[in-house]
């Protein structure tokens, strides 16, 4: 995931080869908890959605590891997993209790969860990982006379939610994944495939002391780095030690015989959680460093979305909820029109929020930044003669409005919409002098820019996309889009 | 002379559908259209017999340009014949903005309504045309005065393969049946999320609307093909039938010799190689309707200027030559006519290109404004006497499912009713060969895009390298 | 005379032979590298190869886990006379419910030998399985009531221009009495319906499409040999047609599937067309170089044997982060390689299609930079001006932002 141009980003790329990472932002577009809960899933290769072992935590020091010796026995694998649920319950249950009144859309005002939760994982193998265990939570085994375990199925839910939002949802925050989280913020030297390694991807943004980034790297990928332990380390530690805790399983063990080889188990599997949940607070820390956009601040419109969604969710799980294998053709629209509205929204605020943003956004029309050569007032007939504010700008190099497209001012919260009325390169190309005129009135705009906008100044321009009101979903699919695929 | 059993054929399968829809009232019925069938002829026809069975009739198109010559030709047509009926049109208030100077008029046309608001739209004519979207919208407003609470026994959706399954969704129980009028060929609607959870499914909110009828529906669709291209001639078919619809069988109307270019003043041997290389290819294009101009071999920029500046030197030198054009219909061009600026096209893949284009064919001088520059997205559903194609795989190193997209060369290849000439560079060839399509569709998949675009694209460059210049 | 079994040996010299052929095969289908190709060709293990040039692997590898999985699935599919097996067929592909023949070829004609009773070298174990497998054909596309339903193993041949070599795909299904053979792969990947992995179903249609040209070389044999009523119905049973629109026919090629039903040792057999993989790898089979006489004419001279790192080294690759790393075991050395190089390549596909204008990393950060200039090659220039443009606007953001300054030139 990143918010850069395919151009952008091989400039970059091509900048770190020679440098070391180089910056692909110049502010924070995620949000970042105080304390969120980083969970870090190990996965059994070739099964799925079998969890091996799970390390949850809210700080760098209280790392929980849960272990299942045999995730392929049910029974076993269960236990993790209702420990597990108990412990993602009590982060979310709470926060979904502890509401307050906040204004969710202009105008509109709910009560909704003071605090926005976070869950963290490594890669997007482990948001993946925690997907699939959803699914098999949500939709458990039921044994006559064991009938489904609420706390599961409650988990179950909440992870459904989070990992939903985050396939659809473009910089969401409420699934933070560490390694995409870095990419969109930083260019390392090394490739996109090699950066889902998260102790690879990290030490190329961070090398020690003496070593370069690519070497750095290279000597950590041996290591786990996403979801599953390496072939290597399979073959000489883990399989032997999962061989002899089911051995003695089917020859009748005693409980107490068992817990040796079952942490056996446990030392085989800790070091590599470990290594990852550390690094999951070295990539939090290194995006904490960075100054957020105000959307992602406490109080932003975003974090405030985040509230809403979750808030919505945790009403949803109270009262009775299914889960459906295939999205019907009534909730993909509904997660459509969601996911494209907020797509907008955040473009526009990366734009508007990052001068880098900007820069690569402006080689496509789509921003634009320069300085003001001329403001005036100009007459224009519409119906009749109106007064519209009009301002020359001249930006380096070559630009190129979107056709038809029109440009806010970025100054206020909203905005002052413009139209490109002339485009023309000074002579020589080395830069481009773009008239624009506003589309409102004079007097409303010269009452809301302030007298820095003046001859001279820096000003910055967003491409305006009008945003429409939601729509109510229909209640029904219609007639003829009813009944089975065929 | 035109291939008028086949015109005939194309008539009746017309009737049949205007019978089927109107009159018998078939609940379910598909109309696959392929390139320049006439569909919005026939969205017309089923219009006027609707009006004069006083049928409420839901009219969709996909596009504010796109209801603005539906609406306009049916005005033309029932004013030309005296036809007391009235229709309805619904504009969104973009579409009054835009095309404030087209919609006007129709204000105080005789055979129009234009509605204004929710509620005049609710009591209005028993026909009425309005973009999908604004549809959707006033189906399911939230403020209750937006809120369009008006049954139609029939809804017809023209270039249904360009509307999401979502909008169909919103506004598809209003109409007691439906009629879908389509080229499944062309481009799919675009959505600008990641929509890989949906990929697979057979029917999906994005999918395009007539494949989740198909998918949930599918044995109750009486489907109809429009076995002709008015627009194409047989040299033209013969490639894109061939290329772009092996599932969909077709002919053209105009047959050989019916569709003529001329260049009134010769090719002049005086210039330089790529002069001479652009009266050639010209000069093909004229005697065989494709032309293939290849510039030498490079890796370039997207938005290449020299391609710009080929494209926009074939269009000068076009013009310099003074062509003629001559078809059978209209009238007035049975005896040739010379080409207008205004009915030469180029079509591009990306915005960035048509910009290049766009200034380099600005400079050539005021006469070649009337030019019309577009990318394959905007320039759907349009048609030209001439078009000259940038190929989307141009200066490239490697194909991607985009650019390899089967819809996109469809379009660009199809606008055409005299002669089509792509314009890339060598190497094409060897790129295409080189290319190893990812094999990624979903399980129990029969359509693979990028696999079938690759092949497209193969077939299509094969078919034109007799036409190739150098 | 195509190169046979004991020829191929013999090329590969020291190196293993390879674990799965057809799966080698079919990644000619995956990437463009010619040094697998060749690996695949000559039928090596891959990873002997890596170890000979001493090449390290990066994501490469299988876990003792995966394989167990695969092992146990066959087993649960196979035991009790192919008891689930026969079941998933008859759930989801409406295979009959009784007189279903099954032959196992792994039972019948092992290639075990026990103590004593030695039933014959590895060769005679070979040709014996193709004959029954042939005999089988036979009987299946006569439509006799006694050809199997299930062939589990069965074993083919696959030429490949100039060499041919056994293949052995997982199974051989037909509807009795139909005529109708169709390929079957057992993967442990489980089915999710729409969204089972895309990538894991690309490799197994790959792979069957490997052994359908197999097939289809053992039929067309068979109708030469006059073993057949009718060569050509028999060939053209191998295909399909689904019906299409109006009246068109879409030629397809089905395969069957059996996947693993998620959280269990239960199948969910499907069938997948391959008519695109078939044609995809019998492109990237005859690509050239593609017979082996071609590849070892651009070998170093004298060169007889492709066990050294010399020969090794000589045939020339084509880097791809995404798919090298998880797939080849020599892809650490191509990645070494192309970042001395400068090569794009090493960022991946996206960015060496941006930078191709440019060649090397070096020259397009240098024309961006404004350090280098263009020249007059318009290519170049028209890369440089846009380059440069999208350079002074992030160094002049950065500079806005108070980030580390603008890029400079080249650091080697």
């Amino acid at each position: 995931m990143s918010g850069l141009s395919p151009e952008a980003l091989a400039l970059l790329q091509a900048e770190a080869h020679f440098r070391a990472a180089v910056p692909a932002t110049a502010k924070r577009h995620l949000r970042i908890s105080r304390k969120p809960l980083v969970i870090v899933p190990l996965g059994l290769a070739g099964e799925d959605g079998a969890v091996l072992a799970l390390g949850m935590g809210r700080t760098r020091e209280d790392l929980e590891l849960l272990v299942c010796p045999e995730p392929r026995k049910w029974n076993l694998q269960t236990r993790l997993l209702r420990d597990f649920s108990s412990r993602l319950l009590r982060y979310l249950d709470r926060r979904a209790a502890d509401r307050e009144p906040a204004e969710v859309a202009p105008g509109w005002t709910k009560d909704v969860a003071r605090r926005a939760p976070q869950i963290v994982a490594p890669t997007p193998a482990a948001a993946t990982l925690l997907q699939r265990v959803a699914e098999r939570m949500v939709w458990q085994r039921v044994d006559v006379g064991r009938p489904a375990d609420p706390d599961m199925l409650r988990a179950g839910g909440w992870l459904w939610f989070f990992g939903e939002r985050h396939e659809l949802v473009e910089s969401d925050s409420l699934l933070l994944v560490a390694t995409d989280a870095q990419l969109l913020h930083f260019v390392p030297p090394i490739s996109t495939a090699e950066a889902a390694h998260l102790l690879a991807l990290n030490a190329a943004l961070a090398p020690p002391p003496g070593s370069s980034a690519v070497a750095a790297a290279r000597a950590v990928e041996h290591l786990t780095g996403s979801t599953l332990t390496t072939p290597e380390h399979d073959n000489r530690v883990l399989q032997p030690a999962i061989e002899a805790f089911n051995e003695a399983s089917r020859e009748g063990a005693s409980r107490a015989a068992l817990r040796p080889l079952g942490a056996a188990i446990e030392t085989a599997v800790r070091p590599a959680v470990e290594a990852l949940y550390a690094a999951c607070h070295d990539a939090l820390d290194r995006l904490r460093a960075l100054e957020p956009i105000p959307p992602v601040r406490s109080g932003g419109r975003r974090t405030i979305a985040e509230r809403h969604a979750f808030t919505r969710h945790a009403d949803f799980l109270a009262r009775d909820p299914r889960f459906a294998r295939a999205d019907s053709l009534r909730r993909g629209l509904f997660l459509v029109e969601d996911a494209v509205t907020e797509q907008v929204r955040v473009l526009r605020e990366a734009r508007w929020h990052d001068p880098l943003a900007r820069a690569v956004a402006s080689m496509t029309g789509d921003a634009l930044d320069g300085k003001v050569r001329a403001v005036r007032e100009t007459t224009v007939q519409l119906q009749r003669r109106v007064q519209r504010l009009e301002l020359e700008v001249e930006t380096p190099g070559p630009w190129r409005p979107v056709a038809g497209g029109q440009y806010e001012l970025v100054w206020t919260e909203t905005g002052f919409v413009f139209a490109v009325t002339h485009v023309r390169p000074t002579p020589g190309g080395a830069s481009t002098r773009i008239t624009l005129r506003s589309t409102d009135r004079v007097r409303d705009a010269l009452a809301v820019l302030p007298q820095g906008l003046r001859t001279g100044s820096d000003v910055a321009f967003v491409l305006f996309q009008r945003e429409f009101p939601g729509l109510a979903l229909p209640d029904d699919e219609p007639w003829m889009l009813a009944g089975p695929s065929s | 002379m035109p291939d008028s059993a086949l015109l005939a054929r194309a008539d009746e399968v017309s009737r049949r559908v205007v019978k089927a829809s109107v009159e018998d009232g078939r609940p379910l019925l598909r109309v696959r259209a392929p390139p320049g069938a006439g569909k919005t002829r026939l969205t017309r026809q089923v219009m006027q017999a609707a009006i004069d069975a006083n049928l409420p009739t839901l009219v969709v198109v996909q596009t504010n340009a796109q209801a603005i010559d539906l609406v306009r030709g049916m005005a033309t047509l029932l004013a030309t014949a005296g036809h007391r009926g009235r229709f309805g049109y619904w504009p969104s208030q973009e579409a009054c903005q835009e095309y404030a100077s087209e919609i006007d008029p129709l204000r105080t046309h005789p055979n129009v309504v234009v509605c204004r608001s929710t509620a005049e739209a609710r009591s209005g004519p028993d026909v009425l045309v309005a973009v999908a979207r604004k549809w959707a919208w006033h189906a399911c407003a939230r403020i209750p005065d937006q809120l369009l609470e008006r049954d139609f026994d029939l809804g017809v959706i023209d270039e249904a393969y360009q509307m999401q399954t979502g909008e169909l969704l919103r506004f598809g129980a209003r109409a007691d049946r439906l009629l879908m009028i389509g080229d499944p060929g062309q481009l799919e609607p675009f959505t600008t999320i990641e929509t890989a959870r949906w990929t697979g499914l057979d029917a999906s909110a994005v999918a395009p609307a007539p494949r989740s009828v198909e998918a949930r529906r599918g044995h109750e669709i009486q489907g109809f093909d429009l076995p002709a291209s008015l627009r194409l001639d047989t040299r033209a078919v013969r490639v894109v039938q061939a290329c772009f619809y092996p599932n969909l069988s077709f002919d053209a109307v105009a047959l050989d010799g019916d569709r003529t270019l001329t260049l009134s003043r010769p090719g002049a041997g005086r210039r330089g190689p790529a002069d001479r290389d652009i009266d050639a290819v010209l000069d093909r294009a004229a005697s065989t309707g494709w032309g293939l101009l290849e510039l030498p071999r490079a890796v370039t920029v997207r938005d290449d200027p020299e391609v710009a500046a080929a494209i926009a030197a074939v269009v000068h030198r076009l013009l310099e030559r003074e062509p003629r054009v001559r078809r059978d219909y209209p009238a007035e061009l049975r005896h040739g006519a010379p080409l207008r600026p205004d009915q030469i096209a180029v079509g591009t893949a990306h915005r960035d290109q048509r910009a290049r284009v766009r200034e380099a064919i600005d400079a050539l001088g005021p006469q070649y404004q009337a030019v019309v520059v577009d990318t394959a997205n905007r320039i759907q559903g349009r048609e030209f006497d001439v078009t000259i194609v940038w190929h989307p795989l141009t200066g490239r190193v490697d194909a991607t499912a985009f650019h390899l997209d089967t819809g996109r060369l469809c379009v660009l290849a199809s606008r055409h009713r005299h002669a089509c000439i792509l314009v890339t560079r060598h190497g094409l060839r060897d790129l295409l060969e080189e290319h190893l399509p990812s094999g990624l569709r979903p399980r129990r998949a029969t359509e693979d895009r990028e696999h079938d675009g690759w092949e497209a694209h193969r077939r299509m460059l094969e078919m034109l390298a007799v036409h190739s210049i150098p | 005379m195509p190169f046979d079994e004991p020829q191929l040996a013999a090329l590969r010299g020291e190196l293993e032979p390879s674990a799965n052929s057809a799966r080698d095969l079919a990644l000619t289908a995956q990437t463009p590298c010619l040094r697998r190709r060749a690996l695949a060709i000559v039928g090596a293990n891959p990873d002997s190869a890596a170890a000979v040039i001493g090449a390290e692997s990066v994501h490469y590898g299988q876990s003792p886990f995966a394989i167990q999985i695969g092992e146990r699935f066959e087993r649960a599919l196979t035991r009790d006379e192919f008891e689930r097996l026969i079941e998933g067929l008859r759930e989801q592909l409406g295979f009959p419910g009784d007189g279903i023949q099954v032959v196992d070829l792994d039972r019948e004609i092992p290639f075990r030998f026990s103590g004593a009773r030695k039933r014959g070298t590895e060769v005679d174990v070979a040709r014996r399985r193709r004959e029954r497998t042939d005999s089988m054909l036979v009987a299946i596309l006569s439509g006799r009531d006694d050809a199997p339903a299930i062939v589990r193993h069965p074993r083919l041949t696959l030429a490949v221009t100039d060499s041919v070599r056994d293949v052995e795909p997982d199974l051989l299904v037909a509807w009795p009495g139909r005529g109708l053979p169709r390929l079957g792969e057992i993967k442990s990947y489980v089915d999710l319906r729409h969204r089972t992995d895309l990538s894991d179903l690309a490799k197994t249609r790959q792979q069957l499409a490997v052994y359908f040209l197999a097939l289809e070389r053992a039929v067309e044999r068979l109708a030469v040999e006059g073993r057949l009523a009718d060569g050509a119905a028999a060939l053209a049973s191998l295909r399909a047609e689904w019906p299409g629109d109006a009246g068109t026919r879409r030629p397809t090629i089905r395969a069957v599937t059996v996947l693993r039903r998620p959280q269990s040792m239960r199948p969910v057999v499907g069938i997948e067309d391959v008519r695109r993989d078939v044609e995809l790898v019998q492109r990237g089979l005859t690509r050239t170089p593609a017979t082996l006489v071609e590849i070892l004419q651009g070998l170093p001279k004298g060169t007889r044997t492709l066990d050294t790192t010399t020969t090794i080294r000589a045939l020339p690759t084509s880097y791809e982060p995404a798919w090298c790393l998880g797939n080849c075991p020599m892809a650490g050395a191509c990645r070494d390689e192309a970042h001395r190089r400068n090569d794009p390549a090493f960022f991946g596909k996206m960015t060496r299609a941006v930078l191709a204008a440019a060649g090397d990393l070096d020259t397009a950060h240098a024309l961006a930079c404004g350090t280098r200039s263009p020249g007059e090659d318009p290519a170049l220039r028209a890369f440089a001006e846009r380059m440069r443009a999208l350079r002074l606007r992030i160094d002049a953001a950065r500079v806005a932002a108070g980030l580390p300054g603008a890029a400079g030139p080249v650091v080697s």
